[in-house]
């Protein structure tokens, strides 16, 4: 009512008022947005060992049977009997798998080793541990040492 | 004519535009640079080169017959000077690079010609199996001169 009684112009230039409002407004609030948002990525880097775990699982699985294979026989050529090579090799490989992932920025942990024995024939059963911390990751290695030879 | 509502209006209207005229004039004027975020396409060059690099040692074969590669020839006789100027040599030339190397659990050490980094640096980690051992190859690489 008072609108009516006071303002001599139309709607039309109350409109135009608050467009004008809105624009200025909108502009003030994008020009500082983009600032913000630059902002805020700046402590955002890039991080190549995201996928540490993944690459660290498969060098593992690479490098567990030969490793263990290896191992055993230098240690049984040492003078070591059979059984207490296995279970050096396994300890041995646990430690170093365990000191490569510290310098990588991972854990890696050989867990609940199983050996089994078929005449001169044993299967090492272990499950990996690996993660870190984007990752965690378990699966199970195997290898299998023939001591026939 | 307007009454006095009408005016209060213009006025905040006139605030908000001198306010922004401001506001945009003074980042003209003092250059407020923030600067853009690390870029996501030039680490990951970083990580593929150290990556490209380690293949490459992989990829280069052996002089004996001891060795699938030249790589694990290398580390097989405990050569570690060779494998890591190998390795360092595998980078493109605007990339430099330290090599790192432990053999089972020794504690990791630079060897090679590698220099220390400027700037920002991305190490890359490989595993490597040779014979009984159980080595840990870091590849430290960084853009020649420390840029991004």
């Amino acid at each position: 009512m008072r609108r009516s009684q006071h303002y001599d112009g139309d709607d039309g230039d109350m409109g135009q008022m608050l467009l004008a409002a809105g624009v200025v407004l909108l502009m003030s609030l994008l020009s500082m947005a983009v600032y913000g948002v630059k902002v805020a990525g700046l402590g955002q880097p890039y991080d190549p060992a995201s996928d540490a775990v993944i690459d660290m699982s498969v060098e593992l699985q690479k490098a567990f049977q030969p490793l263990l294979e290896n191992r055993t026989n230098d240690l049984i050529t040492a003078g070591m009997s059979d059984e207490e090579a296995i279970w050096t090799a396994i300890n041995w490989t646990h430690d170093d798998m365990l000191h490569h992932g510290e310098i990588r920025g991972v854990e890696v942990k050989l867990l609940n080793p199983v050996v089994s024995q078929d005449g001169d024939v044993y299967t090492i059963d272990a499950d990996a541990g690996i993660a870190d911390r984007h990752a965690r990751l378990s699966h199970r290695l195997s290898a299998i040492i023939d001591l026939s030879a | 004519m307007m009454d006095d509502d009408d005016c209060g209006q213009v006025h905040i209207l006139e605030m908000v535009t001198l306010f922004w005229l401001f506001f945009m004039s003074a980042l003209f004027i003092i250059q407020i640079h923030i600067p853009d975020s690390a870029s996501i396409a030039g680490d990951a060059t970083l990580e593929f080169a150290a990556e490209d690099a380690i293949q490459r040692g992989l990829s280069e074969a052996a002089i004996g017959e001891s060795a699938d590669n030249r790589l694990v020839e290398l580390l097989a006789v405990g050569d570690r000077q060779g494998t890591c100027t190998l390795l360092l040599s595998g980078l493109s030339p605007t990339i430099d690079g330290e090599c790192w190397l432990a053999r089972n659990s020794e504690p990791s050490a630079p060897h090679g010609d590698g220099v220390e980094p400027s700037g920002r640096s991305i190490t890359v980690h490989r595993l490597l199996q040779v014979d009984s051992e159980a080595w840990t190859i870091s590849l430290d690489v960084w853009y020649r001169g420390g840029g991004n």
